[in-house]
């Protein structure tokens, strides 16, 4: 079978356009008739056809539809979203739902503010935090905020025995000790101008003796209570904060020794090498 | 797409009454029959286009020109309906059945009864092809579809709608050819 696609492809088309049938055949003298042929068969199946509708079906059907468009229309009032078109829709809800999750994460992080451990938002105000120390690129900045979530800690602890939750106070009170111990980290490795190391002793002094305060009234009040356990794990917090706080300012007070001979300049974190 | 067109599915996007009614009294003959022709019953044709243009008024705010044909998108959508009613049925698509008729009007009685075998004949013949090339014809002849419109029912390319065409009539001309030679060859 020879491939006549494109002569009866020419052939139709004169047919519908209602061109000269005759001259397309002309082109192709050696198929003729079977074109001819072809194209008789594409008549003949043009003249079946199936029966047509019945006008009284096509009527209803013609007004059912206008009444589904009527009630479109109607819902479409009711929400005018429906009316734009979809990809603006979409949109639309992802804007809806992104501000909702940032209402909402903003929401649980301010009320998470006051959780203590072992409340269902206190996870939330531990990640605030770390948060906040991951976007912290200043070193100081960043020490300075590591006193303050021990303070956090120990309030925490604080709150915990107050409420009776004596062994959620005992791990609290872990928990401040691990948190001073990081801020002593922390000023062993950051590099801290003349300035920063004169805030931070500062603050360290009047901090070592708010908690040292806070700490043996504490521990008085759990052993007056009879609760002798939870007073010696508050003692023992005591001691090693105590160390630790003095390591800080032993750390500090070289830095502003070395201030004091070299300048105000950057003071580098033992280790590091000295600016030349 | 001409412009007006384009105006029209516009404003019946909006879901204006005037520009539905407009585009189901320009679309519903060719969607009955192309319907009817591969049902064969009058009821559940009329039930499928029916459907056909509540599911138009359901999703046109979807519908997008590029390149697509208005008319195209919704025998896509009675394609699709079909499929579905297929397939819930158990059974195969058919394409010409002995139910359609022939337009020709014939006055003489004895033209009447040659052209009717004609119609057998040619319907037998037509039952031989393969299904893709029934469809093809079916939808060319009968539904007098465009080439584009056929090519983005059945997702072929416009080319090889053209060469299927070909090969379908090719066929049936054969077929048609075949007793004819063995009455000869017997006189």
């Amino acid at each position: 079978m020879r491939d006549l696609t494109r002569p009866l492809q020419e052939c139709l088309r004169a047919m519908d356009d209602k061109h000269n049938l005759q001259e397309v055949l002309r082109r192709y003298p050696a198929d003729r008739d079977e074109l001819i042929g072809l194209l008789r068969l594409s008549v003949d199946l043009g003249a079946m056809e199936a029966p047509a509708a019945d006008p009284a079906f096509r009527l209803r059907a013609r007004n059912r539809m206008l009444a589904a468009a009527a009630h479109r229309r109607q819902a479409r009032r009711w929400n005018p979203l429906a009316a734009l078109p979809r990809p603006v829709v979409r949109l639309a809800y992802a804007g809806a739902l992104a501000a909702a999750l940032l209402v909402g994460g903003l929401t649980a992080a301010a009320a998470s503010d006051n959780s203590l451990p072992g409340d269902p938002l206190y996870g939330i105000k531990l990640g605030v935090e770390r948060a906040r120390l991951a976007t912290t690129f200043d070193s100081a900045a960043r020490v300075r905020l590591e006193l303050q979530f021990a303070d956090v800690r120990l309030a925490e602890a604080q709150r915990l025995f107050a409420a009776g939750r004596v062994n959620d106070g005992v791990r609290g009170m872990a928990q401040y000790d691990t948190a001073v111990t990081q801020f002593n980290r922390s000023i062993a490795g950051s590099a801290l101008d003349t300035r920063a190391v004169d805030d931070l002793s500062r603050a360290l002094d009047e901090r070592a003796a708010r908690a040292d305060a806070t700490l043996k009234e504490l521990a008085g009040s759990l052993a007056a209570g009879g609760d002798a356990e939870a007073a010696a794990a508050v003692a023992r917090t005591q001691s090693h904060v105590e160390q630790a706080w003095s390591g800080s300012k032993r750390d500090l007070q070289s830095r502003g020794s070395a201030s004091q001979q070299g300048g105000h300049q950057t003071k580098p974190a033992p280790g590091e090498p000295q600016p030349h | 797409m001409k412009t007006s067109d384009d105006a029209l599915i516009r404003r019946a996007q909006a879901l204006d009454p005037e520009a539905l009614a407009e585009l189901y009294d320009r679309h519903f003959d060719g969607i009955y029959r192309y319907v009817y022709t591969r049902l064969h019953h009058h009821a559940d044709a009329e039930d499928l286009t029916e459907q056909v243009f509540l599911k138009m008024v359901d999703s046109i705010d979807r519908y997008r020109p590029r390149g697509v044909a208005f008319s195209s998108w919704l025998y896509r959508i009675a394609h699709n309906l079909l499929v579905d009613r297929y397939r819930r049925a158990g059974r195969e698509p058919m394409e010409l059945t002995a139910e359609l008729r022939d337009a020709r009007r014939h006055a003489d009685p004895a033209a009447v009864a040659q052209h009717s075998e004609e119609r057998r004949r040619l319907l037998a013949a037509v039952q031989r092809l393969t299904p893709e090339q029934q469809q093809v014809i079916s939808m060319r002849f009968i539904d007098n579809l465009a080439i584009d419109e056929i090519a983005s029912l059945m997702r072929r390319r416009a080319g090889a709608i053209h060469s299927m065409q070909h090969r379908a009539l090719a066929s049936l001309y054969r077929f048609l050819l075949e007793p004819e030679q063995v009455e000869v060859q017997r006189a």
